[in-house]
């Protein structure tokens, strides 16, 4: 047997299991809440894994490993972005978002600022931002598993897609957490079959630091091998927001059993990704710096030439099939939030409730279930043609997410005092602004290459936040009593 | 070479947040066992 019939065997079981993962979850899904929040069941493990499975991917390993090969170690260490982002997360909103008992984001900024137009205004952006995402997931799933296991471009593309939408659409996020806790189970063990040979040929963390500085000098500093000072200030700036408006973490806080596993699945989970990321990143970025620079054609091929080059093929097959797997972790997700977006947030809150139209749980089932399909069809569609300009698109989508969201969790969880139209105006004016700065970089234009799109973006929203407010009422009682409390 | 890491630099890129999440990690036992809410 070949390695590609090995990999072709395994790949073929993973998808088996994952359908019977979806089948088995779908017969929990009874009510909108079973399936948009998992009827809000998550203990503490579960919680921390699907937390871990949000944050680390496939994708993300091979990406990060090629990243840090690159640029050195600073370039997947903005530990302190994490630690600052799950801190906000942590002290500021897990309780709260748990304890309003929504859904989704949009749940929050409707409810919060007391305004249908803010959650439908939310509902769009995370609907839009998730879809476009997708894309650019659905095809980089597909080039891994052309690249990994040699399956031809459309097949991969036909078969992850069909696969997902399938046990999403049937199991709602039960599914979505165990596949996830199952794909990042894989990706470990992909990536812990290769410490003993990594650890003969190059030596222990000392060792390997010594010599990836020779070798590419500064890549042990903070501003890695070809940074400036500033650019590393922005790139830790945008890494705070984009992981405390995470918006595949934050809404996990809604599936938590209580309000105190939510929060305390936070800090674990992002503990727990930071060691692991200083083996699965750090670690082989330096090792393939070392070892196998010299013979990449692009430093997207690190991963796979490190493991085809120490592992027999038996192994390698394993190790390629199971990041392979990973690569599907964040996928499900994004389609679970563009699909929530649309059935709960848009239909239900924003259509339904307010023309006074009653439905049955199973009929708001099938809406979520149909919105999923339709998502994944739109998806699926625009993921053909090799459109490069989603990719670029795709690199800014956390500065349009954190400019929406940023300003109304933050001032929205820790002030009575912001009103309605200042959250919304800062939503909307940080979100447009970030647009114009995004379609500068895109056409080449020069005053946007000065600093990024989030950076500006998130100015613009801090400053309206804070001068519409000082001219506008605070919201009415009723609406933040759920966040603060009665007011005293 | 620093106990183990090349640099002060690199030891402040780990030691700070480390130091960050072992005090969230603190507050978390405490949530967990009730002693803060």
């Amino acid at each position: 047997m070949t390695a590609n019939s090995i990999g072709a065997v395994v790949f073929g079981l993973y998808l088996v299991a994952i359908i019977a993962l979806g089948l088995i979850a779908a017969r929990y899904q009874k009510t909108e809440a079973d399936f948009w929040v998992a009827g809000r069941r998550f203990g503490l493990g579960v919680l921390v894994m699907a937390n871990m499975a949000a944050v680390m991917h496939g994708g993300a390993i091979l990406s990060g490993i090629a990243y840090t090969g690159t640029f050195g170690g600073v370039a997947i260490l903005p530990y302190i972005s994490f630690v600052g982002g799950a801190a906000i997360i942590f002290y500021l909103f897990a309780k709260k978002l748990r304890q309003s008992g929504g859904f989704t984001i949009p749940d929050y900024m409707g409810d919060r600022f007391g305004s249908r137009g803010l959650r439908a205004w939310s509902a769009i952006v995370v609907a839009v931002s998730s879809i476009v995402y997708l894309i650019a997931q659905l095809r980089g799933m597909a080039f891994i598993l052309e690249r990994l296991l040699e399956f031809e471009f459309m097949t991969a593309l036909i078969l992850g897609t069909v696969i997902f939408v399938a046990y999403v659409a049937m199991g709602g996020l039960l599914a979505v957490v165990w596949t996830n806790i199952a794909q990042f189970i894989f990706m470990w063990v992909g990536l812990l079959i290769l410490v003993p040979y990594v650890y003969d040929a190059v030596g222990g963390w000392s060792s390997v630091l010594q010599q990836v500085e020779t070798i590419a000098p500064g890549w042990t500093s903070p501003t890695g091998t070809q940074w400036s000072g500033w650019y590393m200030v922005s790139w830790y700036l945008i890494w705070l927001v984009a992981y405390s408006t995470r918006l595949e973490l934050v809404t996990k806080m809604y599936a938590a059993r209580n309000d105190r596993i939510a929060r305390a699945s936070v800090p674990i989970a992002i503990g727990l990704v930071m060691i692991f990321l200083l083996y699965g990143n750090f670690y082989l970025g330096a090792a393939a710096r070392i070892m196998v620079w010299d013979q990449l054609a692009s430093a997207d091929q690190a991963y796979p030439v490190l493991v085809t080059q120490l592992l027999s093929p038996t192994l390698a097959a394993i190790a390629l099939t199971g990041i392979a797997s990973a690569a599907m972790s964040t996928t499900d997700s994004l389609l679970l939030m563009s699909g929530s977006a649309i059935a709960h947030d848009l239909v239900r809150r924003c259509h339904d409730e307010p023309k006074g139209i009653e439905r049955e749980e199973k009929v708001y089932l099938k809406i979520s279930r149909l919105a999923i399909v339709a998502v994944g069809a739109i998806a699926f569609v625009c993921a053909i043609p090799d459109l490069a300009l989603i990719l670029r698109i795709v690199s800014f989508a956390i500065a349009i997410v954190g400019s929406a969201f940023f300003f109304p969790l933050l001032v929205g969880m820790t002030s009575r005092r912001v009103s309605r139209e200042a959250a919304l105006v800062s939503s909307i004016g940080g979100t447009l602004v970030t647009c114009v700065w995004i379609f500068g970089a895109l056409t080449n234009a020069s005053w946007a290459s000065i600093v990024h799109p989030g950076i500006v973006g998130l100015a613009a929203a801090g400053l309206l936040m804070l001068v519409v407010t000082l001219f506008t009422l605070p919201v009415e009682n009723e609406a933040i009593n759920k966040y603060f409390g009665e007011a005293s | 070479m620093i106990f183990g890491l090349p640099t002060l630099s690199f030891w402040l890129l780990l030691g700070i947040p480390a130091i960050i999440l072992l005090f969230m990690l603190y507050d978390c036992w405490r949530i967990l066992t009730k002693r803060k809410d």
